[in-house]
């Protein structure tokens, strides 16, 4: 799995690409600590790059829904494919 | 029809599973089954094979978890048994709820029911058995949907 972020007008453009299962999530998890730590309230995950998710990487994404639900921020997905929408 | 029947046995180390997930869709993609089907099993095991080990084992390496994998007729067939306390799987909650919607644990056993064909539990829940029909259809999609 890759990531890359882009900071865009009014989010941060989080791209992942590859596969977000258990063995991944972990450096997902981290990448998601670190814009909390620099107080990214608005991010937008780009997801047509991923083709696999299994119930770790769910679970990492409802963290940081809920971290930034928190602090008042705002957690977006776009360019998720039918495959990985059928896992939510 | 390929010909297919194995049985793979490894210790409870989470470390294991991408080879044996690896090593076991190389010898499933021999079968008549479309990408989505593909996509399907190797989640629905992948989640099988981490709940045996973390949740049946324990994460305790010396406990073995058995993977069984028979193409029959008309369907593949993937059986995970591990050697723990087992567990009621009526009882499991459902992650749809808004109660549970949040949750951060709970969905591999939701995630496969939906995946896959047919989803039994054995032995006290320390065996699950999933089926995924082959493909019949030109869409590439199974025709018969048996939901578990």
């Amino acid at each position: 799995m890759k990531t890359r972020e882009e900071k865009k007008a009014d989010a941060l453009l989080c791209v992942i690409e590859g596969e977000v299962d258990i063995n991944t999530s972990v450096q997902l998890r981290k990448v998601f600590d670190d814009l909390i730590k620099r107080n990214e309230k608005k991010v937008l995950v780009e997801f047509s790059g991923v083709e696999y998710i299994d119930s770790s990487g769910l679970a990492t994404l409802i963290e940081m829904f809920q971290r930034l639900k928190k602090i008042g921020g705002k957690l977006r997905f776009s360019g998720m494919s039918q495959k990985v929408k059928n896992a939510f | 029809m390929e010909h297919l029947n194995f049985s793979k046995e490894t210790p409870s180390d989470l470390s294991l599973v991408p080879q044996l997930l690896s090593d076991t869709l190389q010898e499933i993609k021999k079968l008549p089954l479309g990408d989505k089907a593909l996509h399907d099993i190797k989640l629905s095991l992948q989640e099988a094979l981490v709940n045996a080990i973390k949740h049946g084992s324990r994460l305790n390496r010396v406990l073995s978890v058995r993977l069984d994998v028979e193409a029959r007729q008309d369907s593949l067939v993937m059986t995970v048994t591990d050697r723990g306390e087992g567990f009621d799987a009526a009882r499991l909650m459902d992650p749809t709820q808004p109660a549970n919607l949040q949750r951060l644990s709970g969905r591999g056993v939701f995630l496969i029911r939906n995946l896959m064909d047919g989803v039994e539990f054995f032995d006290g829940g320390r065996k699950i058995q999933m089926i995924k029909f082959f493909q019949k259809g030109a869409n590439g999609e199974n025709e018969r949907r048996k939901k578990g």
